[in-house]
């Protein structure tokens, strides 16, 4: 495997699963955990997008694709656990990569040659984000060209923001590597990668993933979620790990306007939003950790996708990146929160048991 | 093996970004002249929906968006929206406006609220 490349496609090959599991995990955990935070008045939609702290230096380690990969399963992952609107997905993704196909290798040359730091990086990239963002809010969703008067305070906030995220991220990442990071991962019960492949139950999982998505009336909802529980059966006692998530589904759907329910203070829409939100959540992490354990991620990807192997390891822990996220915010003091705390946070919401000997070494190996 | 992100927290080209990026911005949001605006347009999909004017009591009204009803509250020289149907209310946390092209926008909902000035009245009056 060629080394001291400088081009994505060899860059690409430079991480491990193990890595990009813990790099989707801790940047989803950072962007779910900032969409909690209050918005800035006059300007809601401005955001400080603290999960560039992982992003950032991910693109600067591994490259464009490798990003754009990262970048895309954390806006997924931010949109099934974070009840985000799918137009907020769409406006986010398409910005996002935009900016990041034609910024990144920009930025990526400009750092390894040493003209540009961390804060120019962020700001770089935030600015294009910003713009892109934008773009296709004026021109694609609302079609309204006024919008474009925005531009002064986007770019304005792109400077302040980036620059900011781009400090705190060298801070982070002086003492650390992406070995260190990921070393706190939990070992996953059964070895995730190492179970044998069952192609017909992960053609069912897939399935049911994307029925819980597709369709939309409550009626359709329960018939996917009576699909999905034999299918995840055996995760139904790690939704209790995932209670902050409907509260936070709760917060966003339940006082949404409409026709109030009688002696209630909430509208009959907000109740039906919020179950219908709660029911693809519920059927997504049921099915979501089974399709991790099933699917033959190596034979589907032959070696060559790392990021989806890093998938697979990913999947049975995002029903406990919530709560650990907002435990660990606690132990913010602490000079090294996230690697240490987050990981052993994340193992207790899920009670990992530990892996037996023989899983773990097939686990390690895999990975 | 040991693989650290590259680059330093500051290089010479990041003082000059930065500066332009906050200046220039700055400069293009608070160079605008402000005026107080008359009328609040609600443009939907492009269009015009409706218009109120800014003068006068306090008056709710509700407008569809592609996701459902909006409730708009207008008069005493402002502007804002009460109540969406969209998930994270974005647009309902922008509060007031009353400035001549100050928006109130709702993405999910294809909703723009557009505070208008005299001047435009003016050039509709001309054309008719």
């Amino acid at each position: 495997m060629p080394k001291g490349n400088s081009m994505p496609s060899s860059d690409a090959h430079r991480y491990t699963p193990r890595i990009f599991a813990a790099a989707l995990l801790l940047s989803s955990a950072l962007q779910i955990g900032e969409s909690l935070l209050p918005r800035i008045p006059l300007f809601p939609w401005l955001r400080l997008g603290i999960s560039w702290a992982i992003l950032l230096p991910w693109l600067l380690s591994f490259g464009t694709l490798p990003a754009l990969a990262l970048f895309l399963l954390r806006n997924i992952l931010a949109l099934i656990c974070g009840g985000q609107a799918a137009s907020s997905f769409l406006l986010s993704g398409i910005s996002g990569a935009a900016s990041l196909l034609l910024l990144g290798p920009l930025v990526r040359f400009l750092v390894q040659r040493n003209w540009l730091g961390w804060a120019g990086a962020g700001a770089l990239l935030a600015a294009g984000f910003n713009l892109a963002q934008l773009g296709t809010a004026a021109d694609l969703m609302v079609g309204h060209s006024g919008l474009w008067s925005q531009v002064g305070p986007l770019l304005a906030w792109s400077g302040i923001s980036g620059g900011i995220v781009g400090g705190l991220a060298f801070r982070f990442w002086r003492h650390r590597d992406w070995e260190s990071l990921s070393r706190g991962l939990p070992d996953l019960p059964n070895g995730t990668l190492a179970s044998r492949s069952r192609p017909l139950i992960a053609v069912l999982c897939v399935a049911t993933i994307v029925a819980a998505f597709a369709v939309s009336s409550l009626e359709a909802s329960w018939i996917v979620l009576s699909g999905a529980i034999p299918l995840g059966r055996q995760h139904l006692r790690s939704l209790k790990g995932a209670w902050p998530f409907f509260l936070w589904l709760g917060w966003l759907h339940l006082p949404a306007p409409g026709h109030l329910i009688d002696g209630l203070p909430l509208s009959q829409e907000g109740v039906t939003a919020f179950v219908l939100y709660s029911l693809r959540l519920v059927s997504f992490l049921l099915v979501g950790q089974e399709l991790g354990r099933v699917l033959p991620w190596d034979k589907l990807t032959r070696g060559d996708a790392v990021w989806a192997k890093g998938l697979a390891l990913a999947l049975p822990c995002v029903v406990g990146i919530f709560p650990a996220a907002l435990a660990t915010a606690k132990a913010w003091r602490d000079p090294r929160p996230w690697d240490v705390h987050f990981w052993d946070n994340l193992r207790k919401q899920l009670e990992f048991t530990p892996v037996q000997a023989s899983d773990q070494g097939t686990a390690r190996k895999t990975a | 093996m040991s693989r650290k992100p590259p680059g330093t927290p500051f290089r010479w080209l990041d003082l000059p970004l930065l500066v332009s990026l906050i200046a220039g911005g700055s400069w293009l949001w608070l160079g605008q002249p402000v005026q107080d605006g008359s009328r609040a347009v609600v443009r939907y999909q492009g269009k015009e929906l409706a218009w109120w004017p800014l003068a006068g009591k306090l008056a709710r009204d509700t407008v569809q968006g592609r996701l459902g009803p909006l409730v708009i509250e207008h008069g005493q020289d402002q502007v804002r929206l009460v109540s969406s149907p969209c998930a994270n209310q974005i647009c309902v946390h922008q509060g007031r406006v009353r400035h001549v092209s100050d928006k109130l926008v709702c993405v999910p909902s294809g909703v723009v609220i557009v505070v208008e000035g005299k001047h435009a009245q003016g050039e509709l009056d001309a054309i008719q």
